[in-house]
């Protein structure tokens, strides 16, 4: 199996710089996630360690091997790899095993060792029954499938994966969610997995990078970045956040926008301040430090999604969905925190959320 | 037709996927020939492979010392014809082809990239067998185009005894009454081939699901090729220039000759005399201004029809509504030969219609042979109009004519346009049919060449030849202009 590692690489294309001095290693048999908005620079990247884009500047290894960089580049076909398409890219003048055997039959393989090979590979993502089919008879996920059999069957080191999901429907996402991730387990190869999709980072990955406009904004495992975020642009795009402003000062922080209200705060930052809490982490209990009262409330079976108007802002709750019955529109409720992050007021949230409105 | 194709797929590949010098350029270049009237390139190949005289000809006895004798090339043979033809075919192929390959997903072949195949054996094993189709229906594009063709055979094949089908079944026509049968015999011969042609690469095409479409915006891999960059770009601009600009050149230069056996250069030898005479001659510009009416009402009616049937056939549930538009494709899939004698026999009184000699039976002639063109664009910018816009106006309180004045139409416009151009463009030059159809009153420009050629002078008629060819340009430019370059010949 392989290691990937990336030195300083920045590409551009004429005045627009797609990726900004990307530095990162990826470990033997890690599973990387690369996660981000859509037009972050996280396909680019894919394609580079693939080998369709060459780096403007920087360097890029494969198991200490120097592939792109300087006056090397070592083409795509060279570099041992396996790529599953966004679109599949299963050729349609071929069945399914000619598909998957490709790879095989470029290398001049014997016949008995390709027909045993691809039957082990199609067995392995359960395709077996359809070797003989034409893709066009294939459902998509049937075809993604073949997609993977393919990258699968040159036993490559290294795995890339272009939002190889994106097509399918909710269900089928999930399941193959799982499948990919077994898959993984079972051969240790190392998979770099491009998605925009966070939950399907989150499920994944043993760690995920996350970029927004060509830099890197954190690396981490899902837990560390959903839990301790860098930044608000990372708060904001794993999971659900809401930001208030605020003045931190004497163990409180206090909320101008809900009517001077505070809630109490033991962190080392000092003076103005975003506050970011996610909604499931509060709740509704008498002793909580904000009031309020309950606006509207939507039942999601599972979950119970509350808005609730604390002095000139709304606050979503999201509670358990036993909670439905015990609350009604416009009862005045405390609100308590069980957790909550703190950001410095630099203005980079209003920056952020410029760019999603 | 084999030739053609060999020549065009590398072409496309060449100019559609790589980074070779020039590419817009050449793509341009390349598609010129196709508007260009096959019986001019027929001309200047005249002037340029004669056995005596030919430029061509010329040189290379003049660089291979081989004396005064005749040849090396001679181009009233059938390796001579062969050569012509596909000089003047291969952009059919190569505009059926660059289409389905900027088309294709690009991330099929970076697949093949992947899984371990060089750029070249990618080629060979996906792009190539996934072109396959495409590869076909222009081959057999090219094939019906060169069977049917009578402007190239009628100027090379008669003087060197070459005949085609159709110089041959217009040679009876001229016999009279008991050629007439055998014409029509010939007729039914080319008609077969050209259909069951049709019916296959109907076939071929209708495999074809397989170009597939990407949700992304398609952006073609660009191959690069490295230190074969100059060399290949050296070999297609040879191409370019042995196949494009070597006939244009010729015609041009012979426009200006006094005796054209001399060269241009010389001062006594130049004169302007030709274009003087032929572009001031009445007959000339009498059958210059029926080309031009003639073209005008066969594009405008036929493109009313084109509109009415591509509504028909993308906004109703009418039965049959496709019927209409297979005749008109059946109509342009015919030879222009065997649809004259087809009019010859119906429109000569037999069925109590008597056109025959008029003008009208050559805007007949044109509408069924070049409304397909004006249809295609129509229906194809129309079936690009969701229903979803006009039921929109609808909704917002638009009644049918309204919505057709301010949403439909608008929209399609530049398809109507160019429509019309397609449909008059080749009208405006038309030969085969003419040929067939013509009275002394309603010459064409066209048959006029023709008859300079053969009969007057040849620096005369090549002045002619490039005044159709500045027009043809000219009009290409305008619809180029007119569509924002979304269409052109």
């Amino acid at each position: 199996m392989a290691s990937v590692t990336i030195s300083h690489v920045t590409k551009t294309f004429e005045d627009n710089v797609i990726i900004r001095d990307f530095d990162q290693v990826f470990g033997d048999g890690e599973f990387i996630t690369l996660l981000g908005p859509s037009g972050c620079g996280k396909t680019t990247m894919l394609r580079i360690i693939a080998g369709f884009e060459k780096p403007t500047s920087g360097e890029l290894r494969i198991d200490d091997v120097l592939v792109s960089g300087g006056k090397t580049f070592v083409p795509p076909e060279k570099r041992g790899i396996g790529m599953v398409f966004q679109s599949y890219a299963v050729w349609p003048h071929m069945n399914v095993f000619d598909n998957v055997a490709y790879p095989l039959t470029i290398r001049r393989v014997s016949k008995e060792q390709i027909k045993s090979e691809v039957a082990r590979v199609l067995e392995m993502t359960h395709l077996s029954q359809y070797a003989q089919r034409m893709p066009s008879q294939l459902s998509g996920g049937q075809q993604q499938r073949v997609a993977l059999a393919r990258a699968l069957m040159s036993a490559p080191k290294l795995l890339l994966l272009d939002e190889p999901l994106s097509n399918l429907d909710a269900k089928l996402r999930e399941s193959m969610r799982f499948e990919i991730k077994e898959l993984q387990k079972r051969t240790g190869i190392t998979v770099v997995y491009v998605t925009h999709d966070q939950t399907e980072a989150m499920a994944m990955s043993d760690r995920i990078i996350l970029i927004n406009g060509g830099v890197v904004q954190q690396c981490g495992s899902p837990e560390e970045i959903y839990n301790a975020p860098a930044n608000q642009f990372v708060a904001d795009f794993l999971g659900k956040v809401d930001f208030f402003k605020g003045e931190a000062r004497d163990g409180r922080i206090v909320l101008p926008a809900m009517n001077g209200q505070s809630i109490p705060y033991d962190g080392s930052r000092r003076g103005r301040v975003d506050v970011a809490v996610r909604p499931e982490n509060m709740y509704f209990s008498d002793d909580g430090p904000l009031e309020g009262v309950l606006e509207t409330q939507y039942y999601l079976g599972d979950t119970d999604d509350c808005r609730v108007r604390v002095g000139q802002t709304l606050v979503r709750v999201i509670v358990g969905g036993y909670e439905y019955k015990r609350l009604t529109t416009g009862q005045p409720v405390r609100i308590a925190l069980r957790d909550f992050m703190v950001f410095e007021d630099d203005g980079t949230l209003e920056s952020l959320l410029e760019i999603r409105t | 037709m084999v030739l053609g194709t060999a020549i065009a797929f590398p072409l496309a590949w060449l100019v559609g996927r790589t980074n070779m010098y020039g590419r817009r350029f050449f793509r341009g270049l390349f598609v010129i020939t196709y508007m260009v009237p096959p019986y001019v390139g027929a001309m200047a190949w005249l002037r340029l492979m004669n056995p005596n005289v030919g430029t061509v000809n010329q040189w290379l006895r003049a660089l291979l010392h081989l004396g005064d004798a005749p040849g090396p090339l001679n181009v009233y043979t059938l390796p001579g014809m062969i050569w012509v033809l596909t000089t003047f075919y291969y952009p059919y192929a190569f505009i059926t082809i660059s289409r389905a390959m900027e088309k294709m997903d690009p991330s099929l072949e970076e697949a093949g990239r992947v899984c371990g195949a060089s750029p070249v054996k990618t080629v060979f094993t996906i792009t190539l067998p996934m072109m396959l189709p495409s590869l076909i229906a222009g081959a057999l594009l090219v094939f019906i185009g060169a069977a049917s063709c009578y402007g190239i055979p009628s100027i090379i094949g008669i003087p060197g005894n070459v005949s085609t089908v159709t110089t041959r079944i217009v040679e009876y026509v001229s016999l009279g009454q008991k050629g007439m049968n055998d014409a029509t015999a010939l007729s039914v011969f080319l008609m077969a081939v050209a259909l069951v042609i049709l019916f296959l690469s109907d076939v071929v095409l209708a495999k074809r699901q397989y170009i597939t479409v990407s949700g992304k915006s398609v952006s073609p891999a660009v191959v690069h090729l490295r230190r074969w960059r100059l060399p290949v770009t050296l070999l297609v601009s040879l191409f370019a220039v042995i196949v494009v600009l070597m006939p244009f050149l010729t015609i041009l230069t012979t426009s200006f000759k006094v005796d054209i056996g001399k060269s241009v250069l010389d001062p006594k030898n130049f004169t302007l005399a030709n274009w003087t005479t032929v572009f001031t001659r009445n007959e000339t510009l009498g059958c210059l201004k029926n080309s031009l009416v003639f073209a005008a009402v066969a594009a405008t009616v036929g493109l009313v029809i084109a509109c009415v049937m591509s509504y028909l056939l993308q906004r109703t549930r009418i039965r049959g509504r496709s019927i209409p538009n297979f005749l008109i494709t059946l109509g342009s899939g015919t030879p222009s030969v065997v649809i004259a004698i087809g009019l010859i026999m119906t429109m000569r009184g037999n069925f109590g219609v008597n056109i025959y000699g008029t003008a009208y039976i050559l805007i007949i002639a044109y509408m069924i042979k070049y409304m397909m063109m004006g249809m295609r664009t129509v229906v194809s910018a129309m079936s690009q109009i969701h229903v979803s816009l006009e039921e929109c106006s609808q909704i917002a309180g638009a009644g049918w004519l309204r919505t057709m004045r301010r949403i439909t139409g608008p929209l399609i416009f530049p398809s109507i346009a160019a429509g019309w151009f397609l449909i008059f463009i080749p009208s405006f030059y038309e030969l085969s049919m003419t040929t067939l159809l013509y009275s002394t009153n309603t010459k064409t420009i066209g048959f006029q060449l023709y008859e300079y050629w053969t009969m007057t002078s040849q620096p005369m008629s090549c002045a002619m030849a490039f005044g159709i060819l500045l027009i043809v340009v000219l009009l290409n430019f305008i619809l180029n202009r007119l569509t924002g370059g979304e269409f052109s010949i």
